[in-house]
């Protein structure tokens, strides 16, 4: 047979020249895609790396508040002044706000907000309602959208203590703890009168405890707040009484000779430790808080113990001693032993006070410096390192923290109280007339909504 | 011719196998396909990502006085003999003559008035203008930026100035914990695009304070022009909360 050159009709040799061209043309494919998958492993963006942030306080508007006028503009001011006196913030100027703003009521509107550099806003509606009051509070935070963050309504019969709780939440909202405004301060007084006065945190509501129409000294609220422990001179020598935080007849729980001074509360509430001299020597003492029987002496050396502060959980106390030459601070258990040494440097340390964060264990304490100034210390008891809080600012004396751990206040030449937010280091003088001797009283009762 | 010859030559198109006219072209395709996708359009090797490096050009200093530049100390010359002292029995013989005050080197004497004037005023707390280079950084590493760096250096500058984290809100502590990716892009004049956190650092207040950071800064310097295609796909800033500086 001869051959053909029709040869298309024979499908064989077609189908091998079509796979050769397919598997030619698969190759090249395939090439390509191992290529662009090479080059995805590669496609990522360069990075540039910002660091060093400035720091500043989160710029908070409040503008005026909105309800009934008398209520509203009580409400306003009791905000504002919590708010500013707790350190987190840099409050807006109020006049800087245009009138659009002031006339939103409890509504928000995050780009106008913006405009005058606003990162939060918080808005209060305070009316009266059947027989008691009513207090609304929105918080809003810029960039975030146009809804509340935080809405709260508070009933009661007093303004201040629902704008107190008002602010507790905005401050719970934005550090995860709530704040303790509606928590009072003990001192003495200084001046014509000297005795043993409660104040609230944010400077108002002053009241004398004490009738004792002699000097009082080193008020210390009880760790429930319901009684408050001093020092007075009224029977001639140093005694400790005890007397109810909200005024009343204050009794003599220890009048033994020598000195019975600078009490300081367990945990509690049942026992209190104190500095007394009737064996001759000025030591620390565990006493019972009903009656100023001696439980135990918890140190003995021929020194100066005194000014004694226990720690949160009760296990250990500070104290200054002048046993190694100087009033310095020392730190033992609360069952007394062996004392170790905490402060170093300067040659004048006192008046310690424990933190009430058990995880954050520090004490703030009162130092003088080279230039014999006063002025407040902390010692972290983790690291052992000290930081002043307070410096070119007169003396200060006699810091006490705040129930949360957040603040401090403390006594000042410059008159009155101050107290100052650890974190931003930023102080308020919260009131002016002559004090001494703080004692921060329990965080007030959780706010009912 | 016989048949079968005449078979044989007979003109293509007339019996011919499409076929094979078909299995050709597409060889030949193929190969060409191959040759085309495999060697010249495969992408070329890809360039390592590079991340930015931020430089910090130090401050280097007005030009100061050569009086305070390291100088080659040159040998003192050498002196001409002094005078040998003459000792003589006369009691009569006249005094020797009295040797002239010499001249004050009025250059360094200038120079050192100066200094004392300037230690002076230290002294007395005065601080000393700061100096060098406007667009450079007391925290400066270095002093000369690679090319293309020097504008992730004018980025860093433009954002962070503008970068402020809440004191009351994030401790030290947490603050130096704390990092966030956002991505953005920039326009060919400069103009920030919308930024888009693609890591958040856990902490919301640490994380708006990057885009306000960014929204607050607005533009930057438009990119040079052979990185324009780049900031304009897209690249990541990375807000790290550490303080490096000092």
């Amino acid at each position: 047979m001869i051959p053909s050159w029709n040869v298309s009709r024979d499908t064989a040799p077609r189908r091998h020249v079509l796979a050769a061209g397919l598997l030619l043309a698969g190759i090249a494919l395939g090439a390509r895609a191992q290529a662009a998958d090479k080059s995805a492993d590669v496609d990522e963006l360069p990075r540039i790396v910002i660091t060093d942030p400035n720091r500043d306080l989160f710029r908070l508007g409040l503008p005026s508040a909105v309800g009934d006028a008398d209520l509203a503009g009580q409400a306003t001011e009791i905000e504002r002044r919590d708010l500013d006196l707790v350190g987190l913030f840099n409050l807006l100027k109020p006049e800087s706000f245009p009138d659009a703003l002031n006339k939103e009521g409890l509504a928000f509107s995050a780009d106008s907000w913006a405009t005058v550099g606003a990162q939060g806003v918080g808005k209060l509606r305070a009316t009266r309602a059947s027989g008691g009051i009513v207090v609304e509070g929105r918080l809003y935070q810029v960039g975030r959208g146009d809804a509340p963050l935080l809405t709260k309504t508070y009933h009661g019969s007093e303004l201040r203590p629902l704008v107190h709780a008002w602010a507790n939440d905005v401050i719970a909202q934005f550090t995860g703890t709530p704040g303790v405004f509606g928590s009072r301060i003990a001192f003495a007084m200084t001046g014509r009168s000297a005795e043993v006065a409660t104040l609230g945190m944010d400077g108002q509501e002053m009241q004398v405890v004490t009738q004792m129409k002699s000097p009082c000294l080193l008020p210390a609220f009880s760790p429930t707040g319901g009684q408050i422990a001093f020092n007075s001179f009224l029977r001639g020598g140093a005694d400790l009484w005890v007397v109810s935080a909200s005024g009343g007849r204050a009794h003599r729980i220890s009048s033994k000779s020598g000195l019975n001074t600078g009490p300081a509360w367990f945990p509690g509430g049942s026992t209190l430790i104190a500095t007394l001299s009737f064996e001759g020597n000025a030591e620390l003492y565990k006493l019972s808080a009903s009656d100023g029987k001696v439980l135990a002496r918890l140190t003995n050396t021929p020194a100066i113990d005194s000014s004694a502060s226990v720690s949160p959980g009760g296990d250990q106390i500070a104290f200054v001693s002048d046993r190694q030459g100087t009033p310095q601070i020392f730190l033992m258990p609360s069952s007394g032993g062996s004392a170790r040494r905490l402060t170093f440097q300067g040659n004048y340390n006192q008046t310690p006070h424990f933190s009430p964060r058990k995880d954050v264990p520090m004490i703030a304490f009162t130092g003088r410096d080279e230039r014999l100034n006063f002025d407040i210390f902390l010692y972290d008891l983790r690291t052992g390192k000290v930081d002043r809080v307070t410096q070119n600012q007169g003396s200060n004396f006699d810091p006490a923290w705040s129930p949360d751990g957040r603040l401090l206040v403390y006594a000042s030449n410059r008159g009155g109280l101050f107290v100052m937010n650890l974190q931003t280091r930023r102080e308020f003088h919260i009131y002016k007339a002559g004090a001494k001797n703080p004692s921060w009283g329990p965080p007030p009762a959780p706010s009912s909504r | 011719m016989n048949a079968a010859t005449q078979n044989r030559i007979r003109p293509l198109g007339r019996g011919t196998s499409l076929g094979g006219i078909a299995a050709t072209l597409l060889i030949h395709v193929s190969l060409v396909a191959l040759i085309y996708f495999a060697h010249i359009k495969s992408p070329p090797p890809a360039e390592a990502p590079r991340d930015m490096i931020v430089t910090q050009l130090v401050a280097l200093g007005k030009p100061r006085d050569k009086f305070w530049l390291p100088r080659i100390v040159q040998p003192p010359r050498p002196k001409a003999p002094a005078p040998t002292l003459k000792v003589t029995d006369d009691a009569n013989a006249a005094p020797a003559p009295k040797e002239a005050p010499r001249p004050e080197d009025a250059d360094i004497s200038k120079e050192m008035r100066r200094a004392l004037k300037r230690a002076q005023l230290l002294a007395q707390g005065a601080e000393e203008a700061p100096e060098g280079s406007l667009t450079g950084s007391p925290a400066g590493t270095s002093t000369q930026g690679v090319s293309g760096d020097e504008y992730a250096t004018a980025i860093f500058n433009a954002i962070q100035r503008n970068w402020n984290t809440p004191t009351g809100l994030i401790t030290d502590a947490e603050l130096a914990g704390l990092s966030a990716d956002i991505r953005m892009s920039i326009r060919e004049d400069g103009t920030l695009g919308t930024p888009r956190i693609v890591k958040s650092s856990g902490n919301g207040y640490f994380d708006d304070s990057c885009i306000q950071a960014i929204k607050a800064t607005g533009r930057v310097p438009p990119p040079p022009a052979n990185e324009r295609t780049r900031f304009q796909h897209g690249f990541t800033l990375v807000f790290d909360g550490k303080k490096l500086a000092r």
